[in-house]
């Protein structure tokens, strides 16, 4: 490295570096992260460009070298199927499904935006900033970004959205409860927003981004309701018009900061069906499917006028058994059991064509860079759960109800499992729900806390889970005592201990430490099996260009054009 | 003639009034609290409390039948719970006439088709012509509505690309584009009812030809033409158009599967999605309509058939 | 005792050989022996079910979407379950639904129709409303609201059914009371001094069979509909079951381009071979009945 880049890097390490950014630089130079991981995390801390250069070339590398932007054909209007539509209203801050997270996506954007590979571009964030133990975190604005209603964007703006995202209706307490609260959010000056936050996190920016799909920000006197009625967010296309359960309209929005959107505008149909939006693509009605499942969608893959668009990701579904009934589940020795009996590998190939990765009955996806990777990997093992339910009590077996819904695999997912565990003389039987039937009911009160809806209260389930850039909410909602989403009612306070240590944990070797741990007790009460992590999908024709698929399923559209 | 109307709109009045009254204790079966739906599951019991009180919902179940229909002798039908902020009435209203254009051709193609086809059969009863019609019309109509629309969908949409695979046409479309893209499922429907119409029509036209008025007819020396289009047709229009109406029901209210392959919003998707949704003011309001049109479709055939058969109209069978 | 006691002992033979000719009239139908062996083939399947099938309906392979006329002579679906034995076991779950919602729709109807045809009056016009105000709503709309409140079943589905059903056959059984209630018996009954509820079940009844029964039988391609639909809707039958219409909706969506074709046409010429064979066997009663 010439003395020029090492002299800029030992300035920024004595001057602005803090304590978090130069551990990351530590544990670069010390061989603990590689070049993709320092990068990822390196985003994530808000390191500058140069910065991120000047460190990897200490490394001997070579320099960065960024894509050269694809040369596009301005014009046309995109034909885009969203499946499902929106249920209730728009405001983004009760958006919880993924027809209202697409709609809202393709108008709205976030103070940063995460990629296909967990990193994080700057977006209405210019830059930001950790305090030395990430307990603050300081963000600048950019400048002279519109929005689609007049007004400039300001802080007052972004703290407004952030205590809206915060407050009693916000869809999005789970990912910040224990993390954020409304108090915490404070103007700096009119182009920076401060966040101290309860705990300190390492990964808080991925809360600002658009894997927090609520975040779109919004300006300052935004009123409910409004969202459909008069566009009014930031993005390069302005949401003109929208007929629930039918169909919305998008036009370019001319003073879009990022500049001139190649399309004109989206078109968007809503469908409640997957095999009408297979035949849409495939007959020319549709450019592009926001998302499909391989179950489903099977006849497009091959197809030399489709494109599959694939995003690596985290979205899973969990099978939660409460611990807390009078059955047989109670024990932690029949959940093992059920556990070992499926195979998994079979399982992605089936249902997948291998396009998932297998889950090992934790939240640490295997695309997560701080999963431990040496905890062994579950194997179906018959005779290991005959004889752990022979160990329980249970040599001839019982009969148990799995419920579920009615989404993408999962009834396919239920016949496996209900066909796996019969190998030990489990006698399943299946109830399978609409998702609206399933999700219903309340959430809270009741004798088990969790209200009475059926995801949160049967005794064993199915649900369907979205990709998250960090398994912190999950870690959080799905298995702490008392988390709001804990359907398997587990309660457990060494599990709590190490995930507040995981979550605080800033070094990598840190975080992998008490994941591992994480893994290892989640592997032996296994209160949730987890059997895959799949592959985000969508489906576009050969026409569509410029697009790539977000693993939550976020539509970004302002480099897309028809060719 | 008139009396015979006014008694016809008169009973129909009474069955609507009962039909509302169905209508609206089966809502009520739905499970599920209102003010839950609307606010979600994070707002407070306080919250939901409140809005319960503010819809009503907390009166005793006739205080707010009441009030149900004296919003809508007023023609407010209410805001649905499910998509806050927009009216019933306003996404009621297109779901309603996207259902009639369908059923209007469906019914243009199918009601020709199959008289043509029972007259034929009958005509040659007994012999080729006569056996296949039948049959084919039973084999058809015996399919399920589904399989016949996902059949034509792969074949005309996806394999041969002829025709598109939606029924929606782009807002703004001419006419015949609009014919087009209603066509498939028109075709899945007329494969349906072919059958059943077309047998019907079919029995009409054989008895119409053994009657004594038709050897009359003959023997007065009337042609053959004059004879089947005067008295034979007529016979077999009778027990057709009582067939076609109470098919109405089904083709405007019934008809979910097909338009959710089709992804067509019609209205039967509307009131579909209300029940699995607990949308009680848009369930309520779309059935009643249903009812409605229902009702007004077996009136306009009752006074066909009375036009048709003058043995009613004047009261004789009765 | 007057003339209908000095009648009595001429009825039943005449009874006798009018029901002897039916018979021999029914067994020389084509159309009702090919229905009836339709029918039958089905029905044997329903109570032989997995029994006898080549391999387990329910068990899952490897061989994902294999395509037929080769090892698995009907394919297999997408979870390696072989299609031929899934199609013969599917019966069984129609077979157990469709009749007794029939039955019971039939049961019902013949009641509220012997009652409106009798009474006529005030209680006829009356009742005559609340069939027609039932008759508007549509199936699907009372099918769903009822599931979603009362939870899917079995059970569910044969009382929505039959409830659905009750008004269509209470107005034929009523047309049908109407055309034999002036006839003299049932004067004559009434100047025995016959109470209700005796002329119409023991007295009308009987010469209303013929009717009934070939109500009926339409009914039970209308009930094999319904079930079907609201199966495919996700309201009815579940999973794993090799129903007809559960295999249909699981598979229909890999229709898209002629692909997987096998999954979806056997279980759907399935269904379509039990109605036909039910309206066959309503055929060859009408022909004979109405005769």
């Amino acid at each position: 490295m010439d003395r020029e880049t090492r002299r800029q890097l030992d300035e920024y390490r004595r001057t602005e570096a803090g304590p978090v950014e130069n551990n990351l630089i530590d544990e670069l130079l010390a061989g603990e992260l590689d070049r993709r991981e320092f990068f990822r995390r390196a985003s994530i801390f808000g390191l500058s460009a140069s910065a991120i250069g000047g460190a990897l070339a200490a490394l001997g590398d070579a320099p960065l070298a960024f894509a050269a932007p694809v040369a596009h054909k301005a014009g046309g209007r995109l034909r885009l199927a969203i499946i499902p539509p929106p249920v209730k209203s728009l405001d983004p801050e009760t958006y919880l499904d993924q027809g209202g997270l697409e709609t809202g996506g393709v108008a709205g954007e976030f103070l940063t935006r995460a990629t296909q590979s967990l990193t994080l571009l700057p977006e209405l964030a210019l830059s930001w900033k950790p305090n030395a133990d990430a307990s603050s975190w300081t963000f600048k604005l950019r400048p002279n970004v519109k929005f689609q209603n007049g007004g400039t964007m300001s802080a007052d703006d972004v703290v407004a959205t952030y205590n809206r995202l915060l407050g009693p209706n916000s869809a999005a307490l789970s990912a910040f409860k224990g993390v954020l609260s409304a108090s915490g959010v404070q103007k700096i000056d009119s182009l920076t927003v401060q966040f101290n936050l309860d705990t300190p996190t390492a990964s808080f920016p991925y809360l600002t981004s658009s894997t927090t799909y609520q975040g779109i920000i919004l300006p300052a006197n935004y009123a409910d309701g409004t969202f459909q009625t008069t566009p009014q967010t930031t993005g390069a296309f302005k949401l003109d018009s929208y007929t629930p359960g039918v169909g919305a309209k998008y036009d370019r929005f001319t003073g879009w900061w990022g500049g001139s959107a190649p399309l004109d505008g989206v078109d968007v149909t809503y469908y409640t069906d997957d095999a009408a939006t297979t035949a849409a693509l495939l007959g020319g009605s549709i450019d592009l499917i926001g998302q499909i499942q391989f179950a489903t969608g099977r006849p497009l893959f091959g197809n030399p006028n489709v494109q599959i668009f694939a995003a690596r990701g985290a979205t899973h579904r969990e099978v939660p058994m409460r611990v807390d009934l009078h059955n047989p589940l109670h024990d932690y020795r029949v959940r093992q059991a059920i556990a070992l009996t499926l195979d998994r590998p079979a399982i992605i190939k089936t249902l997948f064509d291998n396009r998932a990765d297998i889950g090992n009955d934790s939240p640490f996806a295997p695309v997560y860079p701080s999963t431990n990777k040496s905890v062994p990997q579950r194997k179906k093992n018959i005779a290991l759960a005959k004889q752990l339910m022979k160990e329980a009590g249970y040599a001839h077996g019982f009969s148990i109800t799995l419920t579920t819904e009615q989404t993408g695999e999962i009834p396919q997912l239920a016949q496996i499992i209900q066909r796996s565990v019969k190998a030990i003389g489990i006698n399943m039987k299946l109830v399978i729900l609409t998702s609206t039937a399933y999700f219903a009911g309340t959430q809270s009160g009741g004798p088990g806390g969790l209200g009475n809806t059926p995801w949160l209260n049967t005794p064993m389930n199915i649900t369907d889970w979205g990709h998250r850039a960090v398994p912190n909410v999950i870690l959080n909602s799905a298995l702490e005592t008392g988390g709001v989403w804990n359907a398997a009612h587990y309660a457990n306070k060494k599990y709590d201990a190490l995930v507040k240590s995981y979550e605080a944990a800033i070094a990598l070797k840190d975080q992998q430490k008490y994941s591992g741990q994480i893994e290892t007790i989640l592997l032996h009460d296994t209160p949730v099996i987890f059997p895959y992590f799949y592959n985000y999908l969508a489906a576009g024709s050969t026409h569509v260009k410029g697009y790539q698929a977000d693993a939550l399923g976020e539509i970004y559209l302002s480099k897309t054009s028809l060719a | 003639m008139g009396r015979f109307l006014l008694k016809r709109l008169g009973l129909a009045l009474i069955t609507l009034v009962l039909l509302s009254m169905i209508v609206f204790s089966l809502a009520q079966l739905l499970p599920g609290n209102v003010g839950r739906n609307i606010l979600g599951p994070f707002a407070s019991q306080q919250q939901v409390d409140q809005t319960n009180h503010e819809l009503g919902v907390d009166r005793p179940i006739v205080v707010q039948y009441g009030r149900w229909v004296s919003h809508l002798l007023h023609g407010n039908l209410g805001n649905s719970l499910e998509y806050q902020g927009s009216s019933v009435a306003g996404l009621l209203g297109p779901s309603l006439v996207n259902s009639l254009k369908l059923a209007a051709l469906a019914f243009l193609i199918c009601v020709p088709l199959s008289i043509l086809g029972g007259i034929a059969a009958a005509l040659r009863q007994g012999r080729v012509t006569d056996r296949s019609i039948t049959i084919g019309g039973l084999s058809l109509t015996a399919v399920p509505e589904f399989v016949t629309a996902i059949v034509l969908i792969v074949i005309f949409g996806v394999v041969f690309k002829l025709l598109p695979t939606t029924a929606q046409a782009p807002p703004g479309s001419s006419f015949l584009v609009q014919i087009k893209y209603l066509l498939l499922p028109a075709l899945a429907l007329t494969a349906v009812l072919f059958g059943y119409i077309a047998r019907i029509a079919r029995a009409g036209v054989i008895e119409a030809l053994d009657a004594d008025y038709t050897r009359t007819a003959y023997l007065k020396g009337l042609d053959t033409r004059t004879v089947m289009f005067r008295h034979v047709l007529r016979n077999a229009l009778l027990p057709t158009i009582a067939v076609v109406a109470t098919q109405t029901g089904y083709l405007i209210g019934g008809l979910v599967v097909i338009e959710k392959l089709f992804n067509y919003p019609g209205i039967g998707q509307r009131i579909y999605i209300a029940a699995q949704n607990k949308d009680f003011t848009m369930l309520e309001s779309g059935v009643l309509v249903i009812g409605i049109v229902y009702l007004v479709a077996t009136l306009v055939a009752d006074t066909l058939y009375s036009l048709l058969n003058p043995r009613i109209r004047y009261g004789a069978a009765e | 005792m007057n003339a209908v006691a000095a009648a009595a002992p001429v009825q039943p033979s005449e009874a006798r050989v009018a029901r002897r000719e039916t018979v021999a009239a029914l067994l020389r139908s084509k159309t009702f022996i090919a229905g009836n062996l339709i029918v039958g083939f089905w029905v044997f399947w329903a109570i032989v079910g997995a029994h006898l099938t080549p391999h387990d309906p329910l068990a899952q392979t490897s061989s994902v979407l294999a395509r037929p006329f080769g090892h698995y002579w009907l394919g297999t679906d997408s979870l390696g379950r072989d299609v031929l034995s899934r199609v013969l076991a599917g019966a069984t779950s129609i077979m157990k639904i469709a009749p007794l919602a029939t039955l019971l729709g039939v049961a019902g109807g013949t009641v509220v129709g012997l009652v409106t045809g009798y009474f006529r009056g005030f209680v006829d016009d009356a009742l005559g409303r609340v069939i027609d105000a039932i008759l508007a709503l549509p199936l699907i709309v009372i099918a769903v609201t009822a599931i979603v409140s009362i939870g899917a079943s079995n059970a569910t589905l044969i009382v929505v059914i039959g409830a659905v059903f009750t008004p269509l056959v209470a107005r034929t059984v009523r047309a049908a009371v109407l055309a034999e209630r002036d006839l003299d018996y049932v004067p004559a009954a009434r100047l025995r001094g016959e109470r209700a509820p005796y002329i119409m079940f023991v007295e009308i009844l009987p010469n209303v069979l013929g009717p009934i029964i070939v109500e009926g039988t339409v009914r039970l391609g209308y009930a094999i509909f319904a079930v079907a639909g609201l199966t495919f809707l996700g309201f009815g039958i579940q999973p794993p079951s090799p129903d007809w219409s559960l295999q249909i909706a699981e598979n229909y969506a890999l229709l898209a381009g002629g692909s997987y074709w096998w999954t979806v046409l056997f279980p759907g010429l399935a269904v379509a071979s039990l109605v036909i064979g039910v309206n066959l066997v309503a055929d060859g009663l009408t022909q004979v009945v109405e005769r």
